[in-house]
């Protein structure tokens, strides 16, 4: 039985994609389970799961491009291309200075089609917020950190962990997705209001 | 406040992009600049945002609730705001260099001039589009010359003004431009120069001078002739200048800035012009000099007497207005003196004894006279009445050319005029009267026929009973009473057709014109025009209008109409040499297309005058036989023609369906060789008539053809409408009324596989307009409605899901269909992540589902705010929405209540803050 939060929230994945709200439940039905011995690995690898399912549906993949060998390759007719000439002597400057560029490139491009994780958190937390187009690094950043920090933690879950302990971590992703996708907008004014009334900060 | 407080309130902040905004929007204190620095708010200024598609890259300039709020609070602690803006990190983001330069205006000198100058250098290689940016800057550089920081502020106003040669490969003409628009421009120069010669004086005219100076250098012709008087004729505001250009807008700002500035220091105010070599320097300097006062009379004397002045075409306006204004100040002598050189002429052509030579200079110096005519006397009075009676009056003599325009064509007579004359003066008139064609506006016959035929058609019985008085005159007011007569019967006025038809008889009797090689804009080259009014009447007189023709005139309306459908407009080789329309356009707007018109009409006339309509078309063989002819193409290769029959198709199915059936094959032919003639009468039938299952029965192999040819180009005529898209339109309905199978091949699945995505998502939109309409609609279409959505969910790609199923939100808005069974719908799709389109059709029909589905409807209302990427869905539907939302909360659904809270949440974060009060009222009732 979900409690109306869960409910909501399973909702909200829902709506974005229907495989993570899949995984959502799944995860809450196996840490609930007494019989199952594995559920503690089972709920945390759902959890971790769903953030990438979230990432599929709001389209989070990196651009498309040659594959792995491809790049490679094109890369190595490059950088041979700029040493061919060399024959032995030691390269120019302007030689050095269009390797390192040429090495840039790459990883940048590199970079865009699979993105590191931090970096894709990133994007997808952009892509869930409402009226993410204008969401500054001053919200996302803060949320991408949370969301790693949750990312290890259940990755490090294991058969002898602490049940309690991984409650709290599911509790800390359903209020970071409740705030991206469900953001109770008009209580947070509510709230700064109240917190502004009480004066200047001292400083 | 504690710090517990403090970090909790930004947190808060920092949790949303609506909360940070709505935090910083209420912010007016700037005791908090500081612990936002420290927590790092002022780190990274909105960038702007780039996004890229098919037709380039689009820039979006987001404002920065930070930098909006330093604005805000600039000029209670402007140390601490400086401080602030001069530490953030560059950004190319135009909105939050504008916060900075507004708070710079909100500042004392000693903290904006930082700013000012950290603007200045951004400003120079900033990226364009500057927004309001530049016009902000200039109201910076005026408080910056108000507070006397003068260097900052000319140097701001230079790189404002700055300009540099155009790139504009359209234009032949050199242009100078500016990184500001014209009109930016003008309103910079309107800010800065009073403020200018207020805190430096006459001498600052020179900052814009130069670049005056700079604009005709850059816009001068290749052999450095300077051809300014052209494209500003007069320095003073007058007609004759274009107007609007950044030329303009600077010519204007140095006069009124030299006008303003003369009467304080006129011969600072020379100087600084003088130093500037030139036509159009010395015209503004002449300009200045008529409206100077006595102490410049010397120099308006040297100016006048000046011989390059007065004979140079570049400086003639403004020395002409000098010379009728002061003319009179001069001294005896130097009248004397001044008349003496304009008698002289140009010293350049005194050689020149030829006759052409003296005409020239006798008409330069009568425009150089006409100006002081009545001051003159003696000699030079009698030299200039003699140049009168030679020349005429003077044409504008303060210029070097004059350009009048006009528009037409105009009539001698009035409306009213026509209207009370009696019929035999108007004959007269209309007999007698001759235009006098001048370069000028002038009346024409054609001016005077369009107001004879709006009299004839305000009242047209007098005229009718005349009519065949009009015989004999210009055939333009022939045409003209036909057509007026026409406009009378199609707004209900009724009027006796016996002269009319008479008079018609007589214009198809005259002898028809060679088509002219070039058409005179101002009178009928013949009555080839007023046989194509006679057809167009005919075609009035045979609709159902209370002046239609009374059957009596059967025969004789026929014997016209028939003599008509054989009349030689089109030729052949018209249609193929006139491009640009197409063939139901051009039956329109030729003779036979229209008298082919007029023959459907007839038929539909007749029907109407027999009681019990009639069996076939082999009850009006008149008729029927011109029909059958003119689908002969060695009798009739005009494709307007056969573009009549696609118009008209689903009335000849109803008045003869196997006559249709039997000649389908005429009408729209298979052959290759006819592939234009099917296209002339199936665009036609497609994009005139809406899809009838009648006409699908009759001519269903013509259907097939155009699925085979769906592929063809579109038609190039601007008037021809999409007709693959009026074609998907007639096949989604055959589709939902099941004469067309859509789960087995056949028509409607070789359609589909044939159309493109465009062409797919234009049938489901199609669809839910059809159904928009529609009043009432079976169970059973409704049903095959379902399946018909089935089936094209099943098959459309992946790629192109979204743009063809989008057009589901026009089928959710009719409400054609069940309320359940769109919602779930709606919801299976925008859980695909595919929003619904057009929005707010969606937002209506869910004020229809909110009544009944409270719950399905709330979350239909968060997944569409959520869908929409662009972030337009919900703006200008507000109170649409309201009332959704409204109704989910009063349904007492918790489940639909908590949705609703969702919903409200989600609006407020798109920005719509009026919904505050339904959250209210929801935290009111109990938690979410």
């Amino acid at each position: 039985v979900l409690t109306a939060r869960q409910a909501s929230l399973r909702e909200a994945l829902a709506a974005v994609s229907p495989a993570a709200a899949e995984l959502y439940v799944g995860g809450l039905m196996a840490l609930s389970d007494p019989a199952n011995p594995v559920a503690l690995r089972m709920a945390a690898f759902a959890m971790r799961e769903l953030v990438d399912e979230l990432a599929k549906a709001r389209n989070v993949r990196g651009v498309r491009g040659p594959n792995a060998a491809d790049r490679i390759n094109t890369l190595k007719k490059r950088v041979l291309g700029l040493a061919g000439p060399l024959q032995g002597n030691k390269p120019s400057l302007p030689q050095l200075k269009k390797l390192l560029q040429v090495l840039e490139e790459f990883f940048v491009k590199e970079e865009q089609l699979n993105p590191k994780r931090d970096n894709r958190y990133r994007m997808v937390l952009a892509a869930l917020t409402v009226g993410g187009a204008d969401a500054q690094p001053l919200v996302i950043e803060p949320q991408a950190e949370a969301l790693s920090e949750l990312s290890d933690a259940f990755g490090r879950i294991t058969h002898g962990s602490d049940p309690a302990r991984l409650r709290e971590h599911i509790a800390g992703l359903e209020t970071l997705l409740l705030t991206l996708l469900t953001p109770p907008t008009f209580e947070d004014f509510g709230f700064i209001d109240e917190l502004l009334a009480q004066g200047s900060p001292d400083v | 406040m504690s710090e517990q407080r403090r970090q909790q309130l930004l947190d808060l902040a920092r949790k949303t992009p609506a909360n940070l905004r709505y935090f910083f929007e209420q912010l007016d204190d700037p005791g908090w600049i500081e612990a936002l620095r420290r927590e790092g708010f002022f780190d990274s200024p909105q960038p702007v945002e780039r996004t890229e598609d098919d037709e380039g890259t689009w820039l979006r300039f987001p404002d920065w609730p930070q930098s909006r709020y330093l604005a805000r609070v600039a000029a209670a602690d402007p140390e601490q705001v400086a401080q602030t803006l001069l530490a953030l990190p560059d950004t190319d983001n135009v909105r939050v260099h504008e916060d900075t330069v507004q708070a710079a205006l909100a500042m004392p000198a000693e903290h904006a001039e930082p700013l000012a100058q950290r603007e200045l250098a951004w400003f120079r290689s900033a990226p364009e589009p500057l927004l309001n940016y530049p016009l902000t800057l200039a109201d910076l550089a005026v408080s910056l010359l108000d507070q006397g920081r003068h260097q900052t502020a000319e140097a701001i106003i230079d790189a404002l003004l700055a300009v540099h040669a155009a790139d504009d490969p359209s234009s032949s003409r050199r242009q100078a431009a500016s990184r500001l628009s014209d009109y930016e421009y003008g309103e910079v120069l309107a800010k800065v120069w009073p403020a200018l010669l207020a805190h430096r004086g006459p001498k600052s005219i020179e900052l814009l001078a130069k670049q005056l100076d700079r604009v005709i250098e850059l816009t001068m012709r290749d052999d450095g002739l300077d051809m300014s008087y052209i494209w500003r004729p007069a320095i003073e505001d007058h007609a004759q200048n274009l107007g609007g250009s950044l030329f303009d807008e600077l010519i204007d700002a140095v006069r009124d800035m030299g006008e303003a500035a003369a009467s304080q220091d006129p011969e600072a105010v020379m100087a600084v012009l003088g130093a500037h070599p030139g036509p159009m320097f010395a015209r503004l300097r002449l300009h200045l000099l008529r409206h100077a006062g006595p102490s410049q009379n010397t120099e308006v004397a040297k100016a006048l007497r000046d011989r390059d002045s007065l004979e140079d075409p570049g400086l003639w306006h403004e020395y002409a207005q000098l010379l009728r204004a002061k003319y009179i100040a001069l001294s005896e002598n130097q009248r004397r003196e001044l008349l003496d050189l304009i008698t002289a002429g140009p010293e350049h052509e005194a050689d020149d004894a030829s006759e052409r030579g003296h005409g020239r200079r006798d008409y330069r110096r009568f425009k150089r006279l006409a100006m002081i005519a009545e001051h003159l006397d003696g000699e030079a009075r009698a030299d200039y009445d003699n140049l009168l009676d030679r020349f005429g009056p003077p044409d504008h003599p303060d210029f070097v050319a004059h350009h009048t325009s006009w528009s037409g064509p105009t009539s001698p007579l009035s409306g009213h005029e026509i209207a009370e004359r009696g019929l035999g003066e108007l004959l007269a008139y209309l007999r007698e009267w001759q235009p006098v064609e001048t370069q000028g506006p002038h009346s024409s016959r054609e001016g005077l026929g369009r107001i004879l035929n709006e009299v004839v058609a305000a009242d047209p019985q007098p005229y009718a009973s005349a009519a065949t008085d009009f015989q004999y005159l210009d055939p333009t007011y022939v045409r003209a009473l036909l057509d007026g007569l026409a406009a009378a019967v199609k707004e209900d006025r009724v009027f006796d057709w016996g002269r009319v038809l008479e008079l018609a008889a007589w214009v198809l009797d005259q002898p028809l014109e060679e088509k002219p090689e070039r058409i005179d804009m101002e009178r009928d080259p013949g009555f080839g025009w007023s046989r194509k009014a006679v057809a167009s009447l005919l075609n009035r007189g045979f609709e159902d209008h209370p002046g239609q023709l009374p059957p009596s005139c059967r025969d004789a309306a026929w014997e016209l109409l028939s003599a008509l459908a054989e009349d030689p407009d089109p030729r052949p080789s018209d249609e193929r040499e006139e491009g640009g329309m197409d063939a139901a356009t051009r039956s329109l707007n030729v003779t036979r297309g229209e008298a082919m018109h007029g023959v459907i009409r007839y038929l539909m006339w007749v029907e109407r005058q027999a009681a019990i309509g009639i069996a076939d078309l082999g009850s009006v063989p008149e008729a029927k036989d011109v029909l059958e002819r003119h689908l002969d193409l060695t009798h009739d290769p005009s494709l307007a023609v056969r573009a009549v029959y696609g118009m008209w198709l689903a009335q000849l199915v109803r008045m003869d369906e196997s006559w249709v059936a039997e000649h389908a094959g005429q009408i729209f032919p298979a052959a290759e060789a006819e592939h234009e003639y099917f296209n002339a009468a199936w665009h036609a039938y497609v994009s005139f008539t809406r899809p009838w299952l009648g006409v699908l029965a009759v001519v269903e192999p013509a259907y097939e053809l155009a699925v085979e040819r769906l592929q063809d180009p579109p038609p190039s005529s601007p008037f021809a409408g999409r007709p693959a898209e009026r074609l998907a339109e007639h096949l989604i309905w055959y589709a939902v009324m099941s004469a067309v199978p859509v789960e087995k091949p056949g028509l409607w699945q070789n359609f589909w596989s044939a159309a493109d995505t465009q062409l797919r998502a234009h049938c489901v939109d199609s669809l839910g307009m059809q159904f928009e309409q529609a009043v009432e609609v079976p169970a059973d279409v409704l049903d095959q409605a379902k399946r018909l959505w089935g089936w094209i969910k099943a098959n459309v790609e992946d790629r192109q899901r979204a743009l063809v199923l989008s057009g589901f939100g026009r089928l959710l808005g009719s409400g054609v269909l069940d309320d359940r069974w769109l919602l779930d719908e709606a919801l299976a799709l925008l859980g695909e992540g595919i929003h619904l389109d057009e929005d707010f059709v969606v937002w209506r029909g869910l004020m229809r589902t909110a009544e009944g589905h409270p719950a399905a409807t709330a979350a239909v209302v968060s997944m569409m705010i959520r869908t929409d990427t662009r972030g337009w869905s919900i703006h200008g539907s507000e109170s649409e929405l309201r009332t959704i939302v409204e109704r989910v909360i009063d349904s007492g659904d918790a489940d639909a209540r908590r949705r609703a809270g969702d919903a409200i949440g989600l609006l407020g974060a798109r920005g719509m803050r009026g919904f505050r009060d339904l959250a209210e009222r929801l935290r009111e009732a109990g938690p979410r």
